[in-house]
C-alpha cells in the first residue's frame, strides 16, 4: 500500500537530462581582500600602538614627521601591522617604509600574492 | 660594524632590526597575545633604558649584549605565517601550469 503510494508521489515530469549538470563555479574560501578593506584595517590596527592611540591617522601620515614617533614607535606600528595581516615585513622594506600610505600599499600588494 | 656612531641613520637601522628581532622571538616563544604583549612592554622598557647612549665604544657593548641575548633566545621552529614562503598553507592551492601535461592529441 505504502509502496504504491509512494510511487503516486513521485513527479511525473522529469528535468531534461542537459540542464541536471550544473556548470561548476569556482568558489574561493576567502574572497580576495580589497583596498578600502586593508586601509580599514590597518588603521584600526595602527589605533592598538600606545604611541598613536590619539593621533589623527590618514594615508599620507608620516611616521616621524607626522605622528612623531620614534624610531622604536615605528617599529611597533609596523609590527603591529604584521600581526594585523600575519604576514613578515623583511628588514630591508620596513627601513624604507616612512608613511602610512605606503605600508598600506605594500600590504595589499602582498595580499594580491595569496 | 664597527664604526657605526650612536645617533645616525645606520644605528638606528641596527637597532630597529634588533628590536623587531626580540619582538618576533618574544612572539615565537610565548604565541599567546597577552604574555606577548607583557614582554613586548617589557622590550621597550630595556630599549628605552639605552636610548641616550652617545659614546661609541658603550654602545658597541651594549649592541653585543643584545645581539648574544638574542642569539640565547632564538627559537628553534620561529612562527612561520601560514600563507607566507616557508609556510603551511603556501601555495596550496597554486594553479596549474597552462601548458598541456602530456604532449599528442588525445
Amino acid at each position: 500500500m505504502f509502496r504504491f503510494a509512494v510511487r503516486s508521489v513521485r513527479p511525473v515530469a522529469r528535468l531534461p537530462v542537459a540542464s541536471r549538470f550544473v556548470q561548476p563555479i569556482r568558489s574561493y574560501a576567502v574572497a580576495p581582500i580589497t583596498k578600502d578593506e586593508v586601509i580599514k584595517r590597518s588603521f584600526e590596527a595602527l589605533k592598538t600602538v600606545a604611541a598613536l592611540q590619539e593621533s589623527e591617522i590618514s594615508l599620507e601620515s608620516s611616521f616621524q614627521k607626522d605622528l612623531a614617533l620614534d624610531s622604536l614607535d615605528t617599529v611597533e606600528a609596523l609590527v603591529a601591522l604584521e600581526e594585523e595581516f600575519d604576514l613578515e615585513i623583511p628588514d630591508k622594506i620596513s627601513d624604507e617604509i616612512k608613511t602610512v600610505g605606503e605600508a598600506v600599499n605594500y600590504i595589499f600588494e602582498e595580499e594580491q600574492k595569496l | 660594524m664597527s664604526n657605526i656612531l650612536p645617533f645616525t641613520e645606520a644605528n638606528t637601522k641596527r637597532v630597529s632590526s634588533l628590536f623587531r628581532q626580540a619582538l618576533r622571538t618574544a612572539f615565537d616563544h610565548s604565541m599567546k597575545w597577552d604574555v606577548y604583549r607583557r614582554e613586548q612592554n617589557k622590550i621597550r622598557t630595556l630599549f628605552d633604558a639605552n636610548s641616550k647612549i652617545d659614546d661609541s665604544k658603550t654602545l658597541e657593548k651594549v649592541i653585543a649584549n643584545t645581539e648574544s641575548k638574542l642569539a640565547q633566545w632564538k627559537h628553534p621552529d620561529p612562527y612561520i605565517p601560514p600563507c607566507r614562503p616557508g609556510g603551511t598553507k603556501y601555495q596550496r592551492n597554486a594553479f596549474l601550469p597552462a601548458e598541456e601535461k602530456v604532449s599528442g592529441d588525445w
